[in-house]
């Protein structure tokens, strides 16, 4: 999530309205999950790759199958229980002969119908983590009139990641130098120091930052300034053509 | 109006039995800066947080625009308005990853309206000279950068007294030199009185006017830099130093006999004295 933040800045997208980018990317999503057709799945990956890749110029071909790599070792975990099954008769491979235990043609065929699926899922998400800086999004967010409060806790978590993190490496840092980590046992007790001393930092720090909104005015709410947007309608039309083109592609094969 | 801008008489707080702000009488001048010294725990960032009524103090009375600052929470609201605090860390203070957002904040909150709010969020931007990084996330500035736009996020509420607690910590020299430049800028072009509270104490004849030494909790010295540093010994009993030139000056007329003014505590002031010394002696 950090990663893909940094890309999104640099998207040709980023500064199209973010809640159009949104609605597109979950009614894809919801069409690719209904519709549950390989072709159907296989072309909204193509079309989401393509789509990302063209629309953001910091993500080359390569860096975007480096992205699908990190889903895909869950992905791979997540599909082999479903492609060994106990086989009865219509089998392709049988792998252990005695507990009838091998790969069926159903198997296989819920397996790569579930591999893309998945896969094409992954890449819609992609696009909209790759185009939409999350401040954007929290203000789509605002935009759907979802509970103030709730995406008010997600802008201040989103914020304070990035000092916790900072405050893990410094700490980590600390501890490698005073020869921390180099054995089993002094890891397990420096994990365990890290983890309370953040707990106890971040204490100090939602006091400190409690402190400074106060004195700023805060009165229970936190209200900023909505960033202006490009109006990008082109993705609501978007949503029917692919949803129509989807619906085809299903129907012929 | 009148010459003073804050005034606090007796003001104490405690956190626990202990009191942490001890009978504290100030008065700070309108358009001044002000400088608190005192070492770590001396009570300044505790000071800072009672006026503002974030701690709420035990006794005394505060004054603002000679008027007695009530601490209810009518009271509390137009205090926080009026005063401004810039925190040490700007991470502490800024609260939202876009910049101008968090520089928003402030302006939103007194009731301004979004355009009006983004004007003075932009204008303040501008003072501080991190309008380029307007669209920017916060987590990627760097620490000076972080610092100017918590000074922006404060300036765009327009208080009549900012408060600083360590501005220049954790900056390289440019940096720290700069943060300066801009309050005393900012001081001069809008009137707004400056408290800052440092060490840094190379920094206080500089820019200051004025200075109060706190330790455990009261005001132990204070008055003009000049004043402040003749006193050396009693500065040394509260951990704190002499500026660089001031020190120099001490040892050079007591150890060498050297006919210098103990008052002179900055580079201008003792090149003059050095001048006419050394001019003085080949006439």
């Amino acid at each position: 999530m950090l990663l893909t933040d940094k890309y999104a800045y640099v998207s040709k997208l980023a500064k199209k309205d973010p809640l159009a980018k949104v609605i597109f990317t979950f009614a894809v999503l919801f069409l690719c999950l209904i519709l549950n057709n390989v072709f159907v799945s296989i072309f909204i990956l193509i079309f989401f790759a393509g789509f990302t890749i063209l629309s953001n110029p910091a993500v080359s071909f390569f860096k975007y199958i480096k992205f699908m790599l990190i889903p895909f070792s869950f992905l791979i975990m997540g599909i082999i229980p479903v492609l060994i099954t106990f086989v009865k008769d219509d089998s392709i491979i049988i792998l252990i002969d005695r507990f009838n235990i091998g790969i069926t043609y159903n198997s296989l065929n819920t397996s790569i119908n579930l591999f893309f699926r998945a896969l094409s899922a992954v890449s819609v998400t992609y696009f909209l983590a790759l185009s939409t800086p999350m401040v954007s999004f929290f203000e789509s967010l605002y935009k759907l009139k979802l509970p103030k409060l709730f995406i008010t806790l997600m802008e201040l978590i989103y914020r304070y990641i990035f000092i916790l993190i900072d405050e893990a490496q410094a700490m980590y840092k600390a501890q490698k130098l005073r020869l921390g980590y180099n054995s089993f046992k002094s890891s397990l007790y420096c994990v365990s120091s890290l983890a309370a001393m953040l707990f106890i930092r971040a204490y100090k720090r939602a006091d400190f930052s409690y402190q400074a909104l106060l004195s700023r005015g805060c009165n229970g709410d936190i209200t900023t300034i909505s960033q202006e947007y490009e109006k990008a309608y082109i993705f609501y039309v978007l949503i029917f053509f692919i949803a129509g083109f989807c619906i085809i592609l299903k129907a012929v094969l | 109006m009148s010459e003073s801008i804050l005034k606090c008489e007796n003001l104490c707080f405690s956190y626990d039995e202990e009191l942490s702000l001890n009978n504290i009488s100030m008065n700070v001048k309108r358009g001044s800066i002000t400088a608190v010294l005192g070492r770590n725990g001396a009570g300044k960032s505790t000071l800072f947080l009672t006026l503002n009524g974030i701690n709420i103090k035990d006794k005394g009375s505060v004054y603002f625009n000679d008027k007695l600052v009530e601490y209810n929470k009518k009271g509390i609201t137009e205090i926080r308005k009026k005063i401004g605090i810039v925190f040490q860390d700007p991470n502490d203070q800024l609260f939202s990853a876009s910049v101008i957002k968090d520089v928003s904040f402030g302006a939103l909150n007194l009731g301004l309206s979004q355009d009006e709010a983004r004007k003075r969020a932009e204008k303040a931007l501008k003072e501080v000279e991190m309008y380029d990084y307007m669209e920017r996330p916060t987590h990627a500035l760097s620490f000076g950068q972080k610092k100017r736009v918590a000074i922006a996020g404060i300036l765009v509420m327009e208080p009549e007294l900012i408060i600083l607690d360590e501005p220049t910590a954790g900056l390289d020299p440019m940096g720290a030199n700069e943060i300066l430049v801009l309050l005393k800028k900012i001081n001069k072009e809008k009137g707004t009185t400056i408290i800052i509270a440092t060490h840094e104490m190379d920094i206080v004849p500089l820019y200051c006017d004025y200075a109060y030494v706190l330790d455990k909790g009261s005001v132990v010295m204070q008055g003009s830099p000049e004043e402040i540093f003749c006193h050396a010994d009693e500065l040394r009993k509260y951990d704190l130093r002499l500026p660089r030139i001031a020190h120099l000056m001490e040892i050079l007329k007591k150890y060498d006999n050297m006919a210098v003014d103990e008052s002179i505590d900055t580079i201008s002031k003792a090149r003059r004295a050095i001048k006419e010394l050394v001019n003085g002696k080949s006439n």
